[in-house]
C-alpha cells in the first residue's frame, strides 16, 4: 500500500526549484523556524526533543532528498526514509533530540533539502532524580504509585543526587500538583552539596476510585505522578436463616458478610425453586413478603457485617408448601453466589379441619398442604355419642388420582382444601365425631378428632 | 333407627373436591383489595382490581367494602352483589355468626344499616356521646357494639328499636377494636393486643405495637395494619398465630365481576 502511494506521488509533477519550509510543531500548532532554534537548558542526563516539519506549501510535489545534522549533542530520532515525496500541502516530520553528558553549550545545523537552521542547547548540571522502583528518571518521566485502595496511601521516595564531586546544585523552585498527591521535604531553594543527595517523599492518598495524576517539578524539570485508586472489594456474602427450612413457614433471612465491609454497595438476592417431584409445579407462595416476589434488593455500608434490607437487617420470606430446593442467588459487588437449601418431604400438614352435619350427610373439610404431592390415601372413622365406632368402622379411600391431578396443575403449591361428603341413611345426629388419617409418601398424619 | 354410612371414592370430587385454599380478602394500604389464598405461613395475595376502598371487612361468605361514597357487597369469589350510595368517609363493618348477614356503621352520620338477603335496611341506634369503635351481629335480632367514652364498653342492642339490652365494661383501651361474630373482641391495653373471647377469657396476641387497623379477613383470620406500614395476618383460635401478609404478587388472576348499578 505504501509502495502504491509513493508511486502515485512520484507520478505527480515535481517542482523544479521549490523549497520545503521548516516549521516547529509543539504538538498543537506549527511555528515557522527562525535561523536559530534554542533548546534552552537541558539537564545532564535528560534529553529534549523538538519536532520539525518540512512543509510543502507549493502546488507540486517536492522530493525530500536530504536530512542532515552536524554538531555534537544532537541526534535525529525520527525521519522519513529518503527520498520521500512530499505532496502539495503535506509535510515530512523530522525529530531531533538533544542530550549531553557534560556541562557546555552545544550547537548543530539541521538541513532539510535546502532549508537550514541552527540548533542550540545548553547542558546544565542538575540533580539526578531517582526512585527505588524506577531508578533514575529523566524529565517527563513518571513516578508510578500503582493501585491503591481509596482511603489508604502509598509513598515513594525521590532521591535527588548531585553527581558532581566539585560543585553544589541549587534547585530554585519546586512544586507539586494533583489533589491526591502530597510531598514531604519539598522546600526550595534546595541546596545539594557536591556528591550529596536530598530526599523528597511523595504520598499518593486517594479518597475516591479513579485514575489520578499529578506532577512534581524541580526548576524546569517536570515529572509525572500517576496512581490508580480503587474501592475495596465488597465482602463475600452468605445467607443465614432463623431456623432450618421447612415447608409452610415464614423465615427470616440474613445476608451475613465474610468480613466487615470497608466500602458501601448494593446487591440483590433472588430466590428460585425447583420442586423435588415432577408431579409438583412451581410454588408461588415461595416469595419475599416485602415484595411479593422472589427478588429483593439490599445495601451494604462501610462497617457493616451484614446486609440491610428495606425493613432492617433481616427480611421475611415464605418457604411455600412444596418439597424441593430453594436457591438463593446473592449478587454483591463482583460476587455472584448461589446457595441451595433443600426442603425435605414431610407428612401432610393440617391447617384447619371442620366437620359439619347436614340433613342426610356428613361433610368433612380439611385445609392443609402436602409438600410431596403424593397425598390421596384417607381413612375416616366415625363415632357415636357414646364414643363407639360407627360401623362399618374405618372407611378407607384412595383419592391419589384426584390429588395427583390437582397438584399437577396447582397454582398454590402443595396447599389444598379437600371437601368430602358422606351420605347418611338414618339418624345422622347419632354420629358425633370423626377421626381422620391421611398419608403421603412420607407417612401418615392423624387429624385431631373432629366433632360434628 | 340404625345409621348407615354410604360411601364411594367419588365423593371427594362430587362434593367440590380439592381446591386451592382461600383465606379471604385484605385491604391494602393503597385502598385496593387483595385476595388472600394459601395456608398459614404460605400466603399468596393477589390484586382483585377493586380499588379506592376506605374500609373493608370479610366474613368468608360476604365482603363489605366502603369507598368514599358507596358501600359494596361482594361474595367469596369477589363478585359484586350490591353497591349502594353511602355516607361519605369510612365505615365500620361486622357480621353475624353465619357470615351471611352484615352490619355497617357510618360515623359521619351516625347511621346503622343491616345487610340481609341482598338488601340493606336501616336500624335505629344512638350511641349518645360515645364513639363507636366496633360492631358485630350477635344474631338476627341483636348487635354488639363497642363504645368508647372514658373507657371501653361492650353494648348489646336490639336491632328492632335500638334498645340497650346489656352493657359490659371493658376498661381503658387505646387504638382500634375489632368485634368478631363469635362474640370475641380484639383491643389494646397497655400497649398489648388482647383477644377476649365470649366468656371474657383474655389472651395476649403477639402483635407489634402501633396497630392502627383491625379487619376481619374471613374465617378465623384477622388483618392487622401497623403505623409502620406492616400488614399482618392473625390466625385466631386456641393458639393464635401472627404472620406477615406478603405484598401482592405481580400477576393478578382474580377479576371483579357482577358489578351492579349504584342504587340510590
Amino acid at each position: 500500500m505504501m509502495l502504491r502511494l509513493m508511486l502515485i506521488a512520484a507520478a505527480l509533477p515535481l517542482a523544479a526549484s521549490a523549497q520545503l519550509q521548516l516549521f516547529l510543531f509543539d504538538g498543537t500548532a506549527e511555528k515557522a523556524v527562525s535561523t536559530v532554534v534554542d533548546y534552552g537548558n537541558v539537564a545532564i542526563g535528560d534529553s529534549s526533543e523538538l519536532r520539525f516539519r518540512a512543509r510543502n506549501n507549493t502546488n507540486a510535489s517536492i522530493a525530500l532528498q536530504t536530512v542532515s545534522l552536524g554538531g555534537q549533542g544532537f541526534s535525529i530520532s525520527s525521519a522519513p526514509t529518503l527520498p520521500y515525496i512530499v505532496a502539495p500541502s503535506n509535510y515530512a516530520e523530522v525529530r531531533v533530540r538533544f542530550s549531553a553528558t557534560m556541562v557546555a553549550t552545544y550547537s548543530a545545523t539541521l538541513a532539510v533539502n535546502e532549508a537550514q537552521t541552527l540548533l542550540r542547547a545548553t547542558a546544565i548540571a542538575a540533580a539526578a532524580i531517582s526512585t527505588p522502583a524506577a531508578g533514575v528518571l529523566t524529565a517527563g518521566g513518571t513516578v508510578d504509585f500503582g493501585r491503591v485502595l481509596s482511603g489508604q496511601s502509598a509513598s515513594q521516595t525521590l532521591t535527588l543526587s548531585n553527581p558532581s564531586t566539585a560543585s553544589p546544585i541549587t534547585i530554585q523552585s519546586c512544586s507539586i500538583s494533583g489533589s491526591a498527591f502530597t510531598a514531604q521535604g519539598l522546600q526550595c531553594p534546595m541546596n545539594i552539596a557536591a556528591g550529596a543527595s536530598a530526599r523528597v517523599t511523595v504520598t499518593f492518598n486517594p479518597t475516591a476510585a479513579g485514575v489520578l495524576g499529578g506532577t512534581i517539578a524541580f526548576d524546569s524539570r517536570t515529572f509525572l505522578l500517576s496512581g490508580v485508586a480503587y474501592d475495596p472489594p465488597l465482602p463475600k456474602p452468605a445467607v443465614k436463616f432463623s431456623a432450618p427450612l421447612t415447608s409452610g413457614t415464614q423465615q427470616k433471612l440474613v445476608i451475613s458478610l465474610e468480613t466487615v465491609s470497608q466500602t458501601s454497595g448494593a446487591g440483590t438476592v433472588t430466590m428460585t425453586f425447583q420442586p423435588a417431584s415432577s408431579n409438583m409445579t412451581d410454588d408461588p407462595a415461595i416469595q419475599f413478603v416485602k415484595t411479593g416476589s422472589r427478588r429483593l434488593s439490599f445495601t451494604v455500608k462501610n462497617g457493616d457485617s451484614s446486609a440491610t434490607f428495606p425493613a432492617g437487617v433481616d427480611t421475611t420470606f415464605q418457604t411455600g408448601t412444596t418439597a424441593g430446593t430453594i436457591t438463593f442467588e446473592v449478587v454483591l459487588g463482583s460476587a455472584d453466589l448461589k446457595f441451595d437449601f433443600p426442603i425435605a418431604g414431610a407428612a401432610i400438614a393440617v391447617d384447619s379441619a371442620t366437620a359439619v352435619r347436614r340433613t342426610g350427610a356428613l361433610d368433612v373439610s380439611i385445609t392443609g398442604f402436602d409438600n410431596t404431592g403424593t397425598a390421596g390415601r384417607f381413612s375416616f372413622t366415625f363415632y357415636d355419642s357414646t364414643g363407639a365406632t360407627v360401623q362399618p368402622g374405618a372407611i378407607s379411600a384412595d383419592w391419589t388420582t384426584v390429588f395427583t391431578s390437582y397438584f399437577k396443575q396447582s397454582k398454590s403449591g402443595g396447599s389444598f382444601t379437600m371437601r368430602a361428603s358422606f351420605p347418611v341413611s338414618g339418624d345422622a345426629s347419632t354420629i358425633t365425631a370423626v377421626d381422620i388419617q391421611m398419608s403421603n409418601s412420607t407417612g401418615p398424619t392423624q387429624v385431631s378428632r373432629l366433632s360434628f | 333407627m340404625r345409621t348407615l354410612l354410604l360411601f364411594t371414592t367419588a365423593l371427594v370430587a362430587a362434593a367440590g373436591g380439592i381446591d386451592a385454599p382461600r383465606i379471604g380478602y385484605a385491604r391494602a394500604a393503597d385502598g385496593s383489595v387483595l385476595q388472600v389464598s394459601g395456608v398459614s405461613g404460605a400466603f399468596i395475595t393477589t390484586p382483585t382490581g377493586l380499588t379506592d376502598v376506605v374500609a373493608a371487612a370479610f366474613s368468608g361468605s360476604l365482603g363489605l367494602l366502603k369507598t368514599n361514597e358507596t358501600t359494596r357487597v361482594i361474595d367469596r369469589t369477589g363478585a359484586i352483589l350490591s353497591e349502594i350510595e353511602a355516607p361519605s368517609g369510612p365505615a365500620m363493618f361486622g357480621f353475624d355468626p353465619t357470615g351471611r348477614v352484615g352490619a355497617a356503621w357510618y360515623p359521619s352520620t351516625g347511621a346503622l344499616a343491616i345487610y340481609r338477603d341482598g338488601e340493606w335496611s336501616p336500624a335505629p341506634f344512638d350511641p349518645g356521646a360515645s364513639g363507636v369503635l366496633a360492631i358485630t351481629l350477635k344474631d338476627k335480632d341483636r348487635a354488639m357494639v363497642v363504645l368508647q367514652s372514658d373507657s371501653l364498653s361492650l353494648v348489646r342492642i336490639r336491632l328492632s328499636d335500638g334498645a340497650v339490652e346489656d352493657v359490659t365494661a371493658l376498661g381503658a383501651s387505646t387504638g382500634p377494636v375489632l368485634a368478631l361474630s363469635d362474640g370475641s373482641l380484639i383491643f389494646q391495653r397497655d400497649g398489648a393486643a388482647i383477644l377476649r373471647d365470649v366468656q371474657g377469657v383474655e389472651q395476649t396476641l403477639d402483635l407489634p405495637a402501633g396497630v392502627v387497623e383491625l379487619t376481619p379477613m374471613g374465617g378465623a383470620w384477622v388483618q392487622a395494619r401497623t403505623d409502620s406500614g406492616a400488614t399482618l395476618a392473625v390466625r385466631l383460635g386456641s393458639q393464635p398465630r401472627v404472620y406477615i401478609l406478603p405484598a401482592p404478587s405481580p400477576v393478578a388472576d382474580v377479576e371483579p365481576s357482577g358489578a351492579r348499578e349504584v342504587r340510590r
